[in-house]
């Protein structure tokens, strides 16, 4: 098993991952162009297919991704071990909680990998 | 009674031989100057109501037995003033966090059964010096402002009854006994840090802190628990500092 | 305060002790927006992927198909249409409060749990303040709320141009 302490260092380490990677993000989408404008399906270098076109920000993305999913999910089984003390509840949360991350994981990576294919055919 | 001024006390009763319901029961309390909620308290005792239990003995912030919660923060009643409450209406309620014996008074011993727990108390690696000491230990002023602050610490368990994590997780060590560990661990006499370290790097220990800073809003000794466990923290990051 | 510890009690007492900073001062708002931030923007993320899954035509699609740009453009056109509602972009501004507030109260945190950025230990006075609370852990705590404040006006305005 891993840690409190790896996972509690790691937790501080996404949290500044995702202050790299989430400004590069809230940057594309709010600062290139007006929002609604970011947020069209093509047409632009900042519009979704643009962004994941890039292979740049489309893997700062995925990083995005991760990071996110492992803090988020960190921080969550924090919270309810907190809650509540007894080896089977925590063992529970734990594993409901890192499934829950791995389908997100899974699900975010397809949308990433899938729109940079179909992105490398739009204008 | 003309002159005097009134106070209205509101306190906790709670008797577990008693059918265990908890109630409140009103007292008027005329106040002189300088007057204390403990000396308010032992006023109701002597004069209104024998049957009140509270439990105090130095009166002077050193014994930190007298500790309960006074208006919604946890105090010592003997170090807490009517007059800096700045109300006519007192609420007093008994410790958070911890069970109750009876009306104010808190069960310590899972407090100190946690401050036992990080080895309160300076360890030698020669079993010999441990049990008989011989040497004079020379600390510097430097070495000793190090931890001389933690070291202030009555037990008065104020820190643990406002500690968030505290009132849900009961297997958190707390303040006090965190910032204890740290005080220990970082006199230089002291040489037992790897096994400091250990007691609390699990699920339920340090980790567990989140740096809400309510123990050092309320220790009446400014013992500031919270910056022990921090630096504590970083101990425990980055590996021991010199020293 | 007496009697036994039940499942719905815990709740009930984590609730409170978690929601309910007043009296402790100002560590313990920062500690109960920092949790209640925490659990929204996490729960924004999870909606914020299968939201963005649309890009590429949603939950269905797992290979690239032959017409798949034009099913791709067309699900997230429509599902741009259905969120842009005042609704949602509301929500948004919200999120982005609770971003900003997060990140910046988080840099707070990351410093201070490992040491940085905290006064010294000091021989206590009476009337002491705590050395935990620095001038610099107080002004950092500001910034998050100035930033999230700011992050809330700008956002707002990104959606509804009301400073335009
Ligand atoms: C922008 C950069 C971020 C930084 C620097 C950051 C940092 C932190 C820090 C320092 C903590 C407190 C841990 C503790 O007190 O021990 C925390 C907690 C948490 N964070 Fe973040 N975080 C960031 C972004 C995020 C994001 C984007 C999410 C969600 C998607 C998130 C979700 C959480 C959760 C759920 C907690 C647990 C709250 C708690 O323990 O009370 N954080 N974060
Ligand atoms: C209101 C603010 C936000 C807007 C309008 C927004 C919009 C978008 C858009 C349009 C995309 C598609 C790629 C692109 O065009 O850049 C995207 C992807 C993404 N966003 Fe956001 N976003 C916001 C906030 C956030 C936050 C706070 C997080 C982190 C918790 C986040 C995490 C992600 C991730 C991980 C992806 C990649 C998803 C994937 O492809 O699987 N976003 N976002
Ligand atoms: S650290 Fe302060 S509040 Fe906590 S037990 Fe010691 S003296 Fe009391
Ligand atoms: S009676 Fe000793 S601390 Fe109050």
């Amino acid at each position: 098993m891993v840690s409190e302490r790896t996972l509690m260092l790691i937790h501080y380490l996404t949290g500044l991952g995702i202050l790299v990677a989430g400004a590069v993000h809230i940057g594309t989408v709010f600062l290139t162009a007006p929002v609604k404008e970011n947020l069209e399906f093509a047409g632009s270098p900042f519009a979704v297919m643009g962004v994941y076109r890039n292979a740049i920000l489309a893997g700062s993305l995925e990083a995005l991704l991760l990071f996110v999913a492992f803090h988020a999910f960190n921080g969550l089984r924090v919270i309810l071990i907190e809650l509540y003390q007894s080896p089977r509840w925590e063992h529970a949360v734990t594993w409901a909680l890192t499934v829950v991350a791995l389908l997100v994981v899974i699900y975010g990576t397809r949308t990433i990998i899938i729109a940079y294919s179909i992105a490398q055919g739009v204008a | 009674m003309s002159g005097t001024s009134e106070v209205l006390l509101r306190v906790y009763r709670y008797d577990p031989s008693n059918g265990g319901k908890p109630r409140y029961q009103n007292y008027r309390v005329p106040t002189f100057r300088g007057m204390t909620v403990l000396d308010a308290l032992i006023y109701i005792k002597e004069n209104l109501d024998p049957t009140l239990s509270i439990r105090y003995s130095c009166r002077m912030a050193s014994c930190g037995s007298c500790g309960m919660t006074i208006n919604g923060l946890p105090r010592l009643a003997c170090f807490t003033q009517i007059s800096e409450l700045r109300s006519k209406y007192i609420l007093v309620q008994p410790l958070r966090n911890l069970p109750i014996i009876k009306d104010l008074v808190a069960d310590l011993d899972e407090f100190f059964n946690k401050h036992k727990l990080v080895k309160p108390y300076l360890i030698r690696r020669d079993v010999e010096e441990q049990e008989n000491p011989r040497e004079q230990y020379r600390q510097s002023e430097e070495e000793l402002e190090r931890y001389v602050q933690f070291a202030y610490c009555i037990k008065c368990a104020l820190c643990y009854s406002a500690c968030p994590v505290v009132s849900t997780d009961k297997s958190f060590p707390g303040p006090q006994a965190l910032a204890q560990l740290y005080r220990y661990y970082i006199d230089t006499r002291d040489e037992a840090r790897e096994e400091r370290i250990r007691i609390v790097d699990g699920a339920h220990g340090i980790w567990r802190c989140h740096f809400a800073d309510s123990c050092s809003q309320v220790c009446p000794k400014g013992v500031d628990p919270a910056l022990a466990i921090q630096l504590m923290r970083r101990e425990m990051m980055f590996g021991p500092s010199k020293g | 305060m007496a009697g036994r510890r039940n499942g719905l009690a815990v709740l009930v007492e984590a609730l409170r002790t978690w929601l309910v900073p007043y009296r402790y001062g100002l560590e313990r708002w920062s500690y109960t927006l920092q949790r209640i931030s925490g659990v929204v923007i996490t729960l924004y993320f999870v909606a914020h992927i299968v939201e963005t899954g649309y890009v590429v035509g949603g939950p269905s699609v797992w290979t690239i198909r032959p017409d798949a740009q034009q099913y791709a453009e067309r699900v997230w056109t429509e599902t741009i249409k259905f969120l842009s509602n005042p609704l949602f972009d509301a929500g948004l501004a919200i999120i982005g409060f609770f971003v900003a507030f997060h990140t910046i109260n988080g840099i707070r945190l990351f410093l201070a749990h490992f040491g940085w950025g905290l006064g010294r230990p000091t021989r206590p006075e009476p009337m002491h303040r705590p050395q935990s609370m620095s001038p610099t852990q107080r002004a950092l705590f500001w910034a998050s709320i100035a930033f999230a404040v700011f992050a809330l006006v700008y956002t707002t305005n990104a959606f509804f141009g009301v400073l335009a």
